[in-house]
């Protein structure tokens, strides 16, 4: 059979740089996410909140009187004022949950899966520098976090802007786009660091779920213990999730506890220190690999 | 029949050895050692020289310890890690096709599955339990005594739930999470009667009726059931979760999937 039949052609296009074949593993990993059925009753939980401010804003602008008061109400700050609260900021970190559990299901089927299946080496035979492999591995991971944080956050903010008719709106509130990308973009960088790390070593889903609530949710409680019992406010640094929040928060300049802002360069520290820690544990897993393929 | 026994003796025995000497029997020493830590730092904050402080420490360990890191995080996370994977992991590497094609009941390989997942599930959170008891000084003795049946019940009835849930989907650890994480949170913290239809409802509500005399209050919203009723209610959810998942394997049509 000629080649041509079976579909098959050299490319004829211009060649790109490395970097963008990582953007071929994030869509060939999205791919393979979006085909479990799980993932799509997780996005539908986290749409729960989505939905919910969706009607409140809608409300608000509709029926000015009762919709301000339900606005008020739920604690969602459409302008940020004096003190810098933010209803977007708010949303964000309400999804903090549904994050927790989309990236317990997504650790094994981003990178666990392909370790465990030996998919690895079909992706570095392909001329792919570990590098690129990791880049595409967290973009994906980068792209699923936006869809139940940073996506549904940005379309409240056109919402209220688009049914208010006031344009002026957004270009006043502009700070809030760069805010909310900037938190997310936190988030993305720890915990998408973390899960691949976790996902490169640990594989299944059992193992990577147990590791991810004990560090997220354990971390917390014993934090929070450890506090209110010694008055040392600085055990609260132990609560990885907590030091996440505080970090993102700087994007927001919203402090609401005067602790956080003594406690954000700290945690600040401990991201970094982890996120490197967990960077290396990934480079020396896929170079420990490609040696021995 | 003897050779069905020594068929079904064989499965319990593969399938407790392969859980036993898995990594996530490894990794959960470490929240459980991370709770023992926890304990060691925070009893020195607490003397237990008079029978008032060891009352009062006793009050506040089942409070924070029995409740907030047993019944609501280690129980269940054990639970999910065993439960899940007896017949999930099977399922997971594709092997299950074999078992069902052996010439034993269907149903006798859900029954062997559980049969080894639940003796690990119990030990472990007994042992991690009595570990933190030992630490946690004289109150944690009393805590150990009294504590006990409700822990070990809810373990129980957890492993059984997770076992149905390994049963009936194809993903049952993170339906396991999404439950343990999101609604039994969502539910135990609404007010009113919803909060019953969770496991943990019912663990808290036997920890805090057994803990009445020594000051163990619940919040005002919580509205705790009888302990006899707790009892009652977990070791239903563990049966009806037994039967409903020997069904379930039995009748299931097996659909070997792309992983």
């Amino acid at each position: 059979m000629p080649i041509d039949v079976a579909r098959y052609h050299g490319w004829n296009g211009t060649l790109r740089g490395p970097w963008y074949s990582a953007l071929a593993v994030t869509r060939t990993t999205l791919r393979q996410v979006f085909r479990r059925k799980v993932l799509w009753v997780l996005l539908a939980l986290g749409l729960f909140n989505f939905l919910l401010y969706f009607a409140l804003i809608y409300a608000s602008t509709q029926l000015p009187r009762v919709g301000d008061r339900l606005l008020e109400r739920m604690d969602f700050v459409v302008r940020p004022d004096a003190q810098q609260r933010n209803g977007y900021l708010r949303f964000v970190e309400q999804q903090g949950l549904v994050v927790m559990m989309l990236l317990a299901f997504a650790g094994s089927v981003i990178i666990g899966a392909d370790f465990r299946q030996r998919g690895v080496a079909f992706y570095l035979a392909h001329g792919l520098h570990p590098v690129h492999y990791l880049w595409g591995k967290w973009l994906a991971v980068a792209v699923l976090l936006a869809l139940v944080t940073a996506l549904p956050a940005l379309v409240l903010f056109v919402e209220y802007g688009l049914f208010t008719t006031d344009w002026d709106y957004w270009w006043q509130n502009r700070a809030v786009v760069s805010s909310v990308l900037g938190y997310v973009l936190v988030m993305a960088v720890v915990l998408g660091v973390l899960l691949l790390a976790l996902g490169t070593w640990l594989h299944k889903t059992v193992p990577i779920a147990i590791t991810w609530t004990s560090l997220l949710v354990l971390s917390g409680a014993v934090a929070g213990q450890l506090t209110r019992s010694t008055g040392n406010r600085y055990w609260l640094l132990l609560n990885l999730w907590r030091n996440v929040r505080v970090v993102g928060r700087w994007f927001f300049g919203y402090y609401p506890r005067p602790e956080d802002r003594l406690l954000a360069p700290w945690a600040a520290l401990i991201l970094g220190g982890l996120t490197a820690l967990c960077a290396a544990l990934l480079w020396w897993q896929l170079v420990r690999l490609r040696r021995w393929d | 029949m003897i050779r069905f026994g020594y068929a079904w003796t064989a499965l319990v025995s593969a399938t407790f050895h392969r859980l036993w000497w898995s990594l996530h029997s490894l990794l959960l020493v470490f929240p459980a050692a991370a709770i023992c830590l926890f304990v060691l730092r925070w009893r020195g904050r607490f003397p237990q020289q008079e029978p008032e402080q060891i009352v009062h420490t006793l009050s506040l360990f089942t409070e924070v310890v029995v409740i907030y890191m047993f019944a609501s995080f280690l129980v269940p996370v054990v639970a999910l890690s065993f439960g899940t994977t007896g017949l999930g992991g099977d399922r997971e590497e594709g092997t299950l096709v074999f078992l069902l094609t052996r010439g034993i009941p269907r149903w006798s390989i859900s029954l062997g599955k559980l049969a080894a997942t639940l003796p690990l599930v119990v030990v472990f959170t007994v042992a991690a339990y009595w570990a933190t008891c030992r630490l946690a000084g004289p109150a944690g003795q009393l805590a150990w005594q009294a504590f006990l049946p409700p822990l070990f019940w809810g373990a129980v009835a957890y492993g059984c739930f997770f076992h149905l849930l390994a049963a009936l989907v194809r993903y049952p650890t993170i339906i396991a999470v999404v439950y343990a994480l999101f609604v039994e949170t969502l539910l135990g913290n609404l007010p009113g009667v919803i909060k019953q239809l969770s496991i943990s409802f019912y663990i808290r509500s036997w920890i805090y009726r057994i803990g009445e005399p020594w000051g163990v209050e619940p919040p005002s919203t919580f509205l705790p059931i009888s302990a006899a009723g707790c009892a009652a209610v977990l070791m239903s959810v563990a049966g009806a979760s037994v039967l409903l998942s020997l069904w379930v394997l039995q009748r299931k049509e097996y659909i070997e999937k792309e992983s």
